[in-house]
């Protein structure tokens, strides 16, 4: 057989061959591998969501509280304010203001003794 | 064919697990036997017939039926199979550049192909055969796989490549000469 023959020969070689059989399970595998990646699909797309959106909450929930507690401390609604006389009155203030004010050196006793002149 | 059925898409399209099965048991070995003479490794064969199922998964949506189904499958499988080799060729390079500047390179040896589905008489006929393909440049050899080895017509290749009936034609003849010229060189040397 001349070389030219032999090449024909070699081209023609895939002409007779049939397709090869896969195992009987790669059918399975691969209906599995597609559902599996389905599932992967799905958490890897709200799992992130889940945590952004968990996160949103827990920042908006902090403010909430640190709004709160500042606004009982410091509250520029002047209307929500007590008075100062309701806030002596209602912790019974008023009298330590007047022993405070009965501590209080006495006028004449401030002024220079004129007498010492 | 029941894959070119319109509801049978749309199963697919719903993500219907029983659809889905259908196709791979319509398609697995079609897929399988294109892939393996491209990348000519078993394994690796195998492998890529898996992600081609689930490519097909994966982009069912934007199947908009102008082709077949077969013809869209077709398309995905040699998409991965080039992808493959030209992965390949990188590592490949890499690999000369990395022996040439002397760091640690392992070698792969180049296996002869033996393609299961060829008969025991043409067995080494045709593993020459596959070698010599790895040498003709890619749309040859895609052209030249899919009419000898898959058996499809001109008019699929043309609508698989996107590519006249003339051009088909013109890439089988010039494969052809390529082939014989590579294998008049292996018989001169050898």
């Amino acid at each position: 057989m001349n070389t030219n023959q032999k090449i024909e020969d070699i081209l023609q070689s895939m002409d007779k061959m049939h397709r090869p059989v896969l195992s009987p399970f790669f059918k399975a595998k691969v209906v599995n591998k597609i559902f599996e990646e389905k599932d992967n699909v799905i958490f890897s797309v709200k799992k992130p969501l889940l945590i952004i959106s968990f996160s949103i909450l827990l920042l908006v929930m902090n403010i909430a509280i640190f709004y709160k507690s500042n606004r009982n401390q410091f509250s520029d609604n002047k209307a929500s304010q007590k008075s100062m006389y309701e806030f002596a009155k209602e912790y019974n203030l008023n009298s330590i203001s007047i022993n405070y004010y009965n501590e209080l050196p006495k006028r004449e006793n401030l002024l220079p003794n004129r007498d010492a002149y | 064919m029941l894959s070119d059925n319109l509801e049978f898409i749309e199963l697919l399209k719903k993500g219907d697990r029983l659809a889905f099965t259908e196709l791979v048991e319509q398609y697995q070995h079609i897929v399988f036997n294109t892939i393996l003479s491209i990348v000519q490794q078993f394994q690796d064969a195998e492998d890529l017939t898996q992600e081609v199922f689930v490519q097909v998964y994966k982009s069912i949506h934007g199947f908009r039926g102008d082709s077949k189904l077969s013809t869209w499958i077709y398309r995905i499988a040699l998409t991965k199979s080039l992808e493959l080799e030209r992965k390949r060729k990188a590592q490949k390079t890499i690999g000369f550049f990395k022996n040439l500047i002397g760091l640690d390179y392992e070698k792969v040896e180049v296996k002869e192909f033996n393609h299961p589905g060829i008969i025991i008489q043409q067995k080494e006929n045709a593993s020459l055969l596959f070698s010599a393909l790895k040498k003709i440049p890619e749309n040859q050899r895609i052209a030249f796989i899919l009419i000898k080895a898959e058996g499809l017509s001109y008019m699929e290749v043309s609508m698989i490549m996107n590519k006249s009936i003339k051009s088909i034609e013109g890439l089988i003849h010039r494969a052809g000469e390529n082939l014989r010229e590579i294998l008049k060189c292996h018989y001169k040397e050898n």
